[in-house]
């Protein structure tokens, strides 16, 4: 078993959240994490990392001969780990053309897989990257669509497939060879003291209940919404006021047109019903 | 003259001569985009097998290997490359491979590595000359580097190196052109009103292009006298920030190309003092600036605008 527990999720799902809890869990003399420097960083798709490890540079290699070789970096990253890892990560679970997984099995500890409503992420997702709602259900709706896709351009991330909302979750709903934990955003928000520390067991921590509502305390949306406010956040897109919002459960009502939320629930009914965000008539439960 | 694999790489017996960072190379095929030279060569590369068994490797990553003196990388589908002593490069194909990819993965970083062993710095940047002065801009990759060296370009300054910007201490500390061209991608190329079909691709499949620097390139070595840290932010606007202290030296021994090999091969002393010399003598910036499309021209213009402050200094 590798060092390396993955932080697993289709984009704006709470991956930002939870880091900001593991970075206050692990080190409980912050009485707020820095949104700057939060754990579960850097992500799998880093092209720095890459170019560390192999050497190499990246931009003048193929995507399809950078993913040839990124499950290599992640072996010798927990290789040379003393200690569990948390990374981040935004990519479906893919198989290379050698028929091996992209996320390397030895290197694993286990995956925590966050899922968010999807007519909630496409308000969220639209605003961070500057993208009409339409555009951005076009993608959560694409099979073959890819983070830092565009070849025409080098991104500052490798290339990452997430395969549309349902596809993402689906693949990692099949990656049989590490122990996934799937963990809903909406539990995150209702019943958060058992969902996380359900969450930090399944990754091997033993911390205790306080220590597990202390760092949720610190990281209280309101207290990250202030950081940002004060100090930015890197990870914030440049036309976007901020990237801490709302972070509601069911805030979609307030944006979304129908045609949306058919297109949405049409594309991905059978894992909205699986993970409870459709009711037996069809109808969005949150 | 001989044909090897099909039509995929013309072989000459005679060595066809390129000058790279003040360094005469002996290749055994046309690299038509490189500057040639008349000259003997100081460094002979040769296609055939490599034998690196008996080696004690003081390094070993993923795909490369260091000790001092020699260094070794595999590309996988493409090629293994041995380094060795400064002098002598070997290639050994793999069959089939895109015979432009041999090439580019001799500039980088194969060339790297060489410049490491001939005690030359190459920092990971590009570098642009106003008024016979050499100023760096390093930064990670995907950072815009050559994307604001020929913005640069295009207001009249003159680009001495892209990628790679290789610092010597003869005895101040100068910068040896690189390569005569700048690696731009597709996206670059139109932000810069440029087409891309009017230049050719570094490999096959990727949308990166030579975008020739001619007669603009400065022929000799400049004199370093400026070095730019970049990095990109999401705001508005962009923040230059004047380095000092002893963290300087590090910050621009970040920028080392290939870091980790340097300690392998030997050189780390001698990395050290150049380091120490370049933070005593060379002004650092910090540039921060934002990497939308729609703010690349000020970009490029607050850069512009500082150079030309800093060259009359």
């Amino acid at each position: 078993m590798g060092n390396i527990v993955w932080l697993v999720s289709y984009p704006k799902s709470g991956n930002t959240w939870f880091r900001a809890f593991l970075a206050a869990l692990l080190d409980e003399n912050q009485e707020s994490p820095d949104i700057n420097r939060l754990a579960g960083g850097p992500i799998f798709s880093s092209r720095y990392v890459f170019n560390n490890y192999t050497g190499l540079d990246s931009s003048d290699l193929l995507p399809d001969e950078i993913d040839k070789l990124r499950p290599a970096v992640y072996r010798k990253l927990s290789s040379e780990a003393a200690t569990t890892v948390f990374i981040k990560a935004h990519d479906a679970y893919t198989y290379l053309s050698d028929g091996n997984p992209l996320f390397p099995t030895e290197a694993t500890r286990c995956a925590l897989y966050l899922v968010r409503n999807p007519l909630d992420i496409a308000p969220s997702f639209a605003n961070h990257s500057t993208s009409s709602l339409d555009k951005t259900i076009s993608s959560m709706c694409d099979a073959k669509d890819a983070f830092c896709g565009n070849p025409k351009n080098l991104h500052n991330q490798l290339r990452q497939w997430l395969l549309g909302w349902s596809g993402h979750i689906k693949s990692w709903l099949s990656a049989e060879a590490i122990p996934v934990r799937f963990i809903r955003y909406e539990d995150m928000k209702a019943k958060p003291l058992e969902t996380f520390i359900n969450a930090i067991q399944f990754a091997g921590l033993t911390h205790s209940l306080d220590a597990v509502a202390n760092a949720l305390d610190a990281c209280a949306f309101e207290k990250l919404r202030q950081q940002e406010a004060e100090n930015g956040f890197r990870e914030k897109g440049l036309r976007v006021n901020a990237f801490f919002r709302k972070g509601e459960v069911g805030s979609w009502r307030e944006t979304l047109e129908d045609r949306h939320v058919d297109q949405l629930i049409k594309t991905h009914a059978d894992i909205m019903h699986r993970f409870g965000y459709l009711d037996g008539a069809e109808n969005p439960v949150y | 003259m001989t044909k090897v694999r099909g039509d995929a790489l013309v072989v000459f017996k005679a060595k066809k001569k390129y000058l790279l960072y003040g360094v005469v190379i002996g290749l055994p095929f046309t690299f038509s985009q490189l500057r040639e030279s008349d000259s003997d060569p100081d460094v002979v590369v040769n296609l055939g097998p490599i034998e690196h068994q008996d080696i004690r490797w003081a390094e070993e990553g993923l795909c490369h290997k260091a000790a001092p003196g020699v260094y070794f990388i595999r590309i996988q589908g493409i090629a293994n490359y041995l380094v060795r002593n400064g002098c002598e490069i070997v290639v050994e194909m793999v069959d089939g491979a895109d015979p432009e990819a041999v090439k580019l993965f001799l500039l980088h970083p194969v060339m790297g590595a060489l410049l490491i062993q001939r005690d030359l710095l190459p920092l990971q940047g590009s570098c642009v000359v106003y008024k016979k002065r050499a100023f760096a801009l390093l930064g990670a990759s995907a950072t815009g580097k050559s994307f604001l060296a020929a913005g640069l370009m295009k207001k009249g300054l003159k680009v001495l190196s892209d990628h790679i910007c290789c610092v010597i201490e003869n005895p101040h500390l100068m910068v040896t052109p690189g390569y005569p061209f700048l690696l731009l991608w597709h996206k670059g190329l139109r932000l810069l009103g440029e087409q891309n079909n009017r230049f050719a691709r570094v490999r096959q499949g990727l949308e990166k292009y030579f975008f020739p620097l001619d007669c603009m390139a400065e022929e000799g070595v400049a004199p370093l006298c400026g070095i730019y840290l970049l990095s990109n932010w999401n705001r508005d606007g962009h923040e230059f920030d004047t380095l000092t202290g002893f963290d300087k030296m590090f910050r621009i021994l970040d920028h080392t190309y290939h870091e980790p090999s340097v300690k392998a091969m030997g050189i780390f002393k001698w990395q050290q003092k150049i380091g120490s010399a370049l933070a005593k003598c060379v002004p650092v910036k910090s540039y921060r600036f934002s990497a939308y499309e729609d703010r690349a021209q000020k970009s490029i213009d607050s850069l512009y605008e500082n150079i030309l402050a800093a060259a009359e200094k």
